[in-house]
């Protein structure tokens, strides 16, 4: 299986001249690899300034390698004829919602993508409307974007990008200036592409609690892959994961203060773990 | 609240006028301001004015909006009808007083001023009271881009506009929050002379700035993720049509524009 | 005598047109000097509102608020008054910053106060020692620092004032775990150097509880509760049937407590979490 999006030893620096001879080169991220598959959903945590969001613009071509190589379906984000194609493929949704819509009218900002990719008329409306419904958002296509929540917003923006049909959607500290409402909105969103259309997702935050829901998780801390696994195997690291400036789920911790048996990230699951052990 | 402002003078609304083609109604809008200056006397000028009551009167747009928008030139169309008054000097005299000399060709050119000022400030208004700024932009883009050497300048023009139009609440709201902040922080935007109160202002305006220098750089980000790439290849998901009315409208101006030629050439010039 | 009081107050936006909202009813509250009071509440609940009215942003509509036993709203000089008895910083409190320096920056509060040199140096100074701005930050420019830096600049900006009372709205929002602690940490120091008051507001229970007295729940444009934390806390249930967040572990023990363990529910550390498991271990719970 060809994997959509591949990070091959990446490294990259916003420094003007790179000179690796004198060693003082500050890279935002380095050796960096990973592999997105169709289908997956993977997490990326790390403390403000760890790297993650170089990671996001680094997968459609924002920003280019400066060693290594991203790869999205075979293309490297190098060849500069064809970022066009690159961005169809991995569509990104950013942190602030208003700094990503366009247009004064909802549907309107959701065919912008399209619109771009010159597809007709008919086209572009089915995708619309499609899009809208798939975030709950298609009776507000005719609301200015400015009276809608945040979450709102941000769902908009989503919109947005899966009308372009992309493979896999890098979501970017997309709920980080959201209040818990609209993150749970933007949450559950997310889950549904993923869940029910398949998308591969890229989720990038600085919330645990968002990251028990992926595949695997990716902790970052300095630009380098701290830790990688599934969100139990990560969380397990309870004090490495603090001392990257993180939380673990207390859940967890909970479970494994009390020695409790099993991958336990949710209240759920912790309820039940307990009521087994008090049972015996 | 500040944000809740209409943008523009746009009066929503579900006439004939305000579902014509906004492409139509800015060809129509422009024929007919340049038939306002075809006008040689006042029977032509009559007939302008007459169609244009037809026009507000199907708009549905109160008689009071309508002369709010006279309002704010007032004091211009008396200014050009004074020195019109005073310095055409045809026809026959009808007041010589020490150095004012006012004569019948003064006070026909003057109210023939009045007239069509009015008349080229009302038609326009009339489109933005119809036409929200959203269509007007999209109006003028889709129109001009038939032209292809036009296209991308009209294009760029059009999508500044409309970014524009979309960050103006935004901008206001936060506008209102930094007021606020440095307010709390004891600033005085209230009191002082002209200069104070626009030094006071620089702790809003600097903050300001700056904030949309970042919102310009992250919305740049944003719209080149979803490919954009200027006009070229670049298709529209409402595309504008002509309707019947449309075809109305243009008869009612050409028919207008017809009836001005004949009656400059019946009756006699005035002007 | 407490420090701040409402008395009656009630706030409507556009009164008198058909837009006309309540967005705050009937507040009746007192605050004692010293206390570290929480206001949470989701998005429109009214507690922005609520603070904007403690230092005479907005007024209100009907009732009365008193600063220290003043009436703010008696004429323009207890209005002023109250403008630097109580410290408001907002949200994202970082894009208000526009002077050169942080130094400057931070003396644009006292600065206005109408303080000599002097006094608005030290002010500046020991504020910025409360932040963490080093002395170095001080003649950089505002805007070559990062985020949290500049968080920090800015909340320093308003404790450089002096106030009575500091409200902070959602101090923390935006920022990483490390952020958010360093952030609380050290408005938890101020209080307790200064002795002053102050009040936080956010939409999380988990992260005030780590700090204050009292926490004042906001719903609807009124109070729900305004309680200490563990007494709000025993009604976890209706916190998160008001759209809040609370807690995981408190999740947990809202969990047990439906299946019908007889667990405490206002328990919201994991250090809690332990020992009340401990307990019901050894003394042995009955499973129906």
């Amino acid at each position: 299986m060809e994997s959509i999006l591949k990070f091959d030893g990446v490294y990259f620096t916003y420094d003007d001249e790179v000179d690796e001879t004198q060693g003082n080169v500050h890279w935002a991220v380095s050796d960096l690899s990973f592999e997105v598959n169709p289908g997956d959903f993977i997490a990326v945590l790390g403390h403000n300034g760890s790297g993650k969001s170089t990671l996001a613009k680094l997968s459609n071509a924002i920003l280019i390698p400066d060693k290594g190589e991203v790869t999205v379906k075979g293309i490297s984000t190098k060849d500069e004829d064809r970022t066009l194609e690159i961005r169809q493929h991995v569509g990104m949704v950013f942190q602030n919602p208003d700094n990503q819509i366009v247009a004064t009218v909802v549907e309107e900002d959701v065919a912008f993508g399209p619109e771009n990719l010159g597809l007709p008329p008919e086209e572009i409306r089915r995708r619309v409307d499609e899009a809208l419904k798939a975030v709950g958002m298609y009776e507000f296509r005719e609301n200015e974007p400015h009276k809608l929540s945040g979450g709102q917003k941000q769902r908009v923006a989503i919109a947005g990008i899966i009308a372009m049909q992309p493979e896999c959607v890098v979501l970017d500290e997309s709920t980080a200036m959201l209040d818990p409402k609209g993150r749970r909105e933007v949450m559950d969103t997310v889950r549904k592409l993923h869940d029910e259309l398949g998308m591969a997702v890229v989720f990038i935050t600085h919330h645990m609690d968002e990251a028990a829901f992926a595949d695997k998780v990716l902790v970052m801390d300095k630009g380098k892959v701290f830790l990688t696994g599934t969100p139990y195997e990560v969380f397990r690291h309870v004090d490495e994961i603090r001392g990257v400036g993180l939380d673990v789920p207390q859940a967890t911790e909970l479970a494994l203060a009390l020695g409790l048996p099993g991958d336990i990230l949710t209240y759920g699951e912790c309820a039940d773990a307990i009521m087994h052990s008090l049972e015996n | 609240m500040l944000k809740d402002i209409t943008i523009g003078q746009f009066f929503p609304g579900n006439s004939v006028i305000h579902r014509m083609d906004p492409r139509m109604k800015l060809i129509l809008t422009i024929v007919y301001i340049v038939i306002i200056f075809l006008c040689k006397n006042f029977w032509s000028l009559g007939l302008v004015v007459l169609a244009l009551i037809i026009v507000v009167a199907l708009s549905k747009i109160p008689v009071k909006v309508i002369l709010k928008s006279i309002k704010p030139i007032a004091i211009i169309i008396t200014f050009t009808a004074v020195l019109n008054m005073f310095y055409v000097r045809t026809g026959d005299p009808l007041l010589d007083w020490k150095f004012i000399h006012i004569t019948t060709g003064g006070v026909i050119t003057a109210v023939f001023m009045i007239i069509r000022i009015c008349a080229l400030v009302v038609a326009s208004s009339l489109l933005t009271y119809t036409t929200s700024p959203t269509l007007i932009t999209d109006g003028i883009e889709q129109l001009f881009s038939k032209f292809k050497f036009m296209r991308n300048g009209v294009h760029t023009i059009a999508m500044m506009m409309t970014i524009a139009l979309r960050f103006i609440p935004t901008l206001i709201e936060e506008f209102e929050k930094i007021t606020n902040a440095q307010k709390a922080r004891g600033a005085d935007l209230e009191t002082g002379n002209l200069v104070q109160r626009a030094k006071a202002l620089i702790p809003v305006l600097v903050p300001l700035f700056i904030t949309s220098f970042r919102r310009a750089y992250e919305l740049a980000f944003a719209m080149e993720c979803r490919c954009y790439h200027g006009a070229e290849g670049r298709t529209r998901m409402k595309l504008m049509k002509y309707t019947k009315l449309d075809a109305f409208g243009f008869a009612f101006i050409a028919l207008a524009t017809g009836g001005v030629v004949a009656l400059n050439i019946f009756f006699q010039h005035v002007i | 005598m407490s420090i701040l009081k409402t008395d009656n107050l009630t706030y409507k936006y556009s009164v008198g047109t058909p837009f006309e909202v309540t967005a705050l009813k009937d507040i009746n509250l007192e605050i004692e000097k010293g206390e570290l009071v929480a206001v949470i509440g989701h998005t429109g609940s009214g507690k922005s509102t609520l603070i904007q009215h403690f230092n005479g942003l907005l007024k209100p509509t009907e009732g009365k608020i008193f600063v220290d036993g003043q009436d703010i709203w008696e004429s323009k000089k207890t209005l002023k008054e109250a403008r630097f008895k109580v410290g408001l910083c907002f949200q994202y409190p970082e894009y208000q910053l526009f002077e050169e320096t942080v130094f400057a920056d931070i003396a644009f509060g006292p600065k206005n106060m109408g303080l000599d040199e002097e006094d608005i140096e030290s002010r500046v100074l020991s504020a910025a020692s409360f932040t963490g701005v080093t002395e170095e930050m001080l003649e950089k420019s505002p805007f070559d620092l990062s985020g949290g830096e500049k968080r920090r600049v800015a909340i320093a900006g308003v404790m450089a004032m002096e106030p009575e009372i500091l409200i902070l709205d959602e101090p923390t929002s935006g920022l990483d775990p490390k952020g958010r602690d360093a952030i609380l940490k050290m408005i938890r120091d101020y209080r307790d150097t200064t002795g002053s008051t102050v009040m936080i507001v956010s939409h999380s229970m988990e992260d005030v509880a780590k700090i204050a007295t009292r926490v004042l729940v906001m719903n609807h444009a009124e109070i729900m509760s305004f309680d200490t934390v563990e007494e709000t806390y025993r009604h976890a249930d209706s916190l998160i049937s008001v759209g809040l967040d609370v807690p995981q572990i408190t999740k947990v023990f809202l969990e047990l407590k439906r299946r019908g363990i007889p667990v405490k529910s206002n328990i919201y550390t994991v250090d809690q979490a332990v020992s009340e498991i401990d307990r019901l271990r050894k003394e042995g719970v009955s499973l129906c």
